[in-house]
């Protein structure tokens, strides 16, 4: 079968050219190309849109309207899919090779091209733009599946990394939980090991399956089952304190909680049915709380309410009493001093003398009483001082003669020489008379109170914090009764505010702890020996002072002492102060304005003048007046009084004159004066 | 022949007047030259009859007895104020002090103290207990309390001496800001200072301490 006709495109301005290459492709057989002559690249370009049927291009580069390597350019722009064989002239092959580059298939040298070789040339030019073709479109293919499967790997890719995300996400979630039931378990763990619980579960014919918790002591399970692990099935015991009748009602399908009390202790229980994955009771669980502190912290709360109640109720009392006792005093005062203006009237010898004196003794206790009354409630400050110990109970005494009843009989043994220690008189007399009564109730049907004072031993006064240099360096105070006596169990308690053993209307527990708090404030000490039905000692151990060298006895004028205190000039109300200290150190004492009014007291008690005390501007005033003063020995001491400023100086003065700086205290003055006139 | 001691009595109970002018009548060397119930009063009369001691109450409706003593220091320095009172209280005689008074007696002390007290004072001795004779200071003012024995009370300033009074009467802040014509906060501010100065840090703690400090009547 013959081949199919080529279809050629021959672009020739030259006519004879053309003709030449149409008879040359005829003579390689009739009808093998069929050829289609145009003269110029602009008829090649209509043509081709024309006739699509063309095949291949023969075009010559010299045409009228193109010329050289563009002509191949434009008609490779027009038509690239089809194979272009230039034709060139024979001193142009150098052009030839540059069209191929440019897109041509092949070329031909006008004049050497016969018919055989152009056929070939066409025949092989189709044949390789046909591979040519052929090789993109499947490169064309490659590269589209190509992309496809990139796109289809990238996918995959984003598929992939979601379900790692997912997956990490869910291992994240998986291992949050694991941690979360870890803790959670340690948690109950903990709860269960730290606080008096325990957690049970039965089976539902009510025997223990398991316990947990350092509870099961509390409601007395049995050893096996005290652990924090399960107890083994099927041994587990009959549980004493799981309330039958609670846990067969939970059985029913009851929650339910009660108290139960077992070995002095206390428990809130709850219980509930528990049930299997189908929701059928399978048994019980149950949880005991130990609540025995709760409950004694609760009935704690109850009593301190109480006692606040009291505390509330005495200040109440105390606010009273000081309101009631300014108009007693008032009371107090007046019958006091009309007893002592009636006792003036009267010879000592008079009967009534005895009575008036009874009245007034009967004032001044209840004026005692109201003063201890007002300081119970802290309505007067304690004034604490040296004070002669010894004097103090014997005053405190002296009020409770009156205080105890004739069946009581009192014995009192107090030292000679007197101890002194730092106190308010009152408290003394608060401590004795808290200590008497206290002793007097504990011998309803009377008996014997002694009340002894003595120097301490060493060993108790050890036990205090006494003061160097002071000999004896404690005072021992005992009250002792032969009384009811107090119990083992009692007695730790009875310095405690609000112990009473008395009945609600009789005490408020309150006097021996005050007691305690003011031997504690003395700095000293107090024990308790007692034994039910052999009555009871107090031992009280208090430090004592040293008597200041300016203290007379207490409640009593001071002693008198020989000689005579001058002061003169100043200001009329510090000397008035000062010319006091003076003579309640038992001095006589003048004062006067100036030195002429001293001078005039002086001649009239020249011998017995033995200190004569001055501000320093007195002295600077008059030199003339104080050696006259002092006498031509010039022996006369003298306490000149001046500013911390003033220039004044000892070593300045006359020997025997002294300098004290203000601002001194009045005890530092009498002290001085002690020393300069002791000396 | 000794002086007589001219005298007035000063005392809002009619029974302590009475009592004091039939006893003091019985000393040959005193003469009681008036007695009146008021501190007001017992300005007018000391200025009238310049007597040597006046005799006064402290607690007395009214005028306040130190206000009439620092008056009756100034206008009679001749004439001396002895105190006479229920009890004694650090901040009684700090004013007491402050007002030049020669001392004070305490009605719980036998009428012989009162007479001895008048003899003193009238003589120009002070008369003050021994314990508080031992707390007083001399300095270049005068006579004063002992630093270390004042009380914390003298430590407060006036308004808060006032909120403490409030205070310890029972009031609200609330209401004390009223009364005091002061902002809530402002007496918040000294409550926390009065509080902080006293080391006391209830109402009821502070009640007791004003009324023992003699800043409200029980």
């Amino acid at each position: 079968m013959p081949d199919k006709p080529i279809h050629v495109l021959l672009v020739e301005d030259s006519v004879g050219d053309a003709r030449l290459l149409r008879e040359a492709l005829a003579e390689t057989g009739a009808g093998r190309f069929r050829v289609v002559h145009v003269p110029s690249l602009r008829e090649a370009l209509g043509a081709l849109s024309s006739a699509p049927s063309c095949e291949v291009i023969l075009l010559d580069l010299s045409l009228p309207d193109s010329a050289g390597l563009e002509t191949v350019e434009r008609m490779h722009a027009a038509a690239s899919s089809l194979p272009i064989i230039v034709l060139t002239g024979l001193d142009d092959e150098q052009l030839g090779l540059e069209a191929i580059r440019r897109g041509a298939q092949d070329y031909l040298l006008k004049g050497q091209a016969d018919g055989r070789l152009v056929a070939r040339a066409i025949r092989h030019a189709v044949e390789r733009k046909g591979l040519e073709l052929e090789r993109e479109r499947l490169l064309d293919a490659l590269g589209r599946a190509r992309d496809e499967l990139e796109l289809r790997v990238r996918e995959r890719t984003a598929d992939l990394h979601r379900t790692v995300t997912r997956l990490e996400a869910e291992v994240r979630a998986r291992a949050l939980a694991e941690e979360g039931a870890r803790v959670s378990e340690m948690r109950l763990r903990l709860l269960l090991e730290q606080v008096p619980a325990i957690i049970w579960t039965t089976d539902a014919e009510l025997r223990v399956t398991s316990s947990y918790g350092v509870g099961p002591a509390a409601v007395a399970l049995p050893p096996r089952a005290r652990s924090a692990k399960p107890a083994p099935a099927g041994r587990a015991p009959e549980p004493q304190a799981l309330a039958p009748a609670a846990h067969r009602r939970a059985l029913a399908g009851e929650s339910l909680s009660y108290e139960v009390h077992l070995s002095d202790r206390t428990y809130h229980c709850h219980v509930e049915p528990l049930r299997s994955a189908d929701g059928a009771i399978a048994g019980c669980i149950g949880v005991a709380l130990d609540i025995t502190e709760h409950k004694r912290l609760e009935e704690q709360h109850a009593r301190v309410r109480e006692q606040l109640h009291q505390a509330h109720k005495l200040d109440m009392i105390g606010r009273l009493a000081a309101g009631l006792s300014h108009d007693f005093g008032n009371v107090l005062a007046t019958v006091a001093g009309y007893t002592s203006l009636a006792r003036r009237h009267l010879p000592d010898d008079h009967p009534a003398c005895r009575s008036l004196d009874a009245i007034d003794e009967a004032a001044q206790q209840a004026r005692g009483m109201t003063h201890a009354l007002l300081s119970f409630g802290g309505r007067v400050r304690m004034a604490k001082r040296p004070l002669n110990l010894r004097a103090a109970v014997e005053e405190s005494v002296r009020l409770l003669h009156h205080a105890l009843p004739a069946s009581v009989e009192l014995a009192v043994s107090l030292p000679e020489p007197p101890l002194w220690i730092e106190a308010d008189p009152v408290q003394v007399q608060q401590v004795l008379l808290n200590l008497a009564l206290n002793a007097r109730d504990a011998m309803p049907g009377g008996g014997r109170l002694e009340i002894s004072l003595a120097p301490a031993s060493e060993a108790q006064a050890r036990a205090v914090k006494s003061r160097p240099g002071v000999s004896p360096a404690a005072a021992c105070l005992a009250v002792r009764d032969t009384g009811e006596g107090m119990s083992a169990e009692i007695l730790p308690h009875v310095f405690e505010p609000f112990f009473t053993t008395k009945k609600r209307d009789r005490g408020t527990g309150l006097g021996l702890s005050i007691v305690h708090g003011i031997v504690t404030d003395l700095g000293g000490r107090i024990r308790v020996a007692s034994a039910a039905g052999e009555g009871t000692t107090f031992t009280l151990v208090l430090p004592c002072v040293a008597p200041s060298p300016a203290a007379g006895p207490e409640g009593s004028s001071a002693a008198k002492r020989e000689g005579l205190i001058a002061l003169v000039g100043g200001d009329r109300h510090v000397r008035g102060v000062m010319a006091a200290a003076l003579s309640s150190l038992g001095y006589d004492v003048v004062h006067a304005d100036d030195p002429e009014a001293l001078l005039a007291e002086h001649e009239m008690c020249r011998d017995r003048l033995r200190l004569v005390v001055l501000p320093a501007e007195v002295l600077k005033n008059g030199g003339e007046w104080f050696g006259r003063l002092r006498g031509a020995e010039g022996l006369l001491p003298a306490v000149v009084i001046a500013d911390e400023a003033d220039p004044v100086a000892e070593g300045t003065l006359p020997r025997g004159v002294r300098v004290l700086r203000r601002p001194f205290q009045m005890t530092e003055f009498r002290d001085l004066v002690c020393r300069v006139l002791e000396r | 022949m000794a002086r007589t001691v001219s005298i007035l009595i000063v005392d809002d109970h009619e029974s302590i007047r009475q009592l004091l002018k039939d006893r003091l009548r019985a000393e040959p060397d005193m003469t009681v030259v008036s007695h009146v119930d008021n501190a007001e009063a017992a300005v007018v009369e000391a200025i009238e009859h310049k007597p040597d001691v006046i005799l006064m109450d402290i607690d007395m409706p009214g005028l306040s007895a130190f206000d009439a003593a620092a008056r009756i220091t100034a206008r009679c320095p001749n004439s001396r104020v002895l105190f006479l009172t229920a009890f004694v209280k650090d901040r009684y005689i700090e004013s007491a002090l402050a007002a030049q008074a020669w001392g004070y007696v305490t009605k719980t002390e036998p009428p012989e103290a009162v007479i001895k007290a008048i003899r003193d004072v009238s003589r120009g001795f002070a008369y003050f207990s021994r314990e508080v004779q031992s707390r007083l200071v001399v300095d270049s003012k005068g006579v004063r309390l002992a630093e270390k024995g004042r009380t914390l009370a003298s430590t407060l300033t006036p308004r808060e001496r006032e909120v403490l009074c409030y205070l310890a009467q029972g009031r609200s802040k609330k209401s004390i800001a009223e009364i005091m014509c002061i902002s809530v906060k402002t007496v918040d501010f000294h409550c926390s200072h009065l509080m902080e100065k006293l080391d006391i840090h209830d109402r009821v703690e502070l009640a007791r301490f004003a009324i023992r400090e003699g800043f409200v009547d029980a």
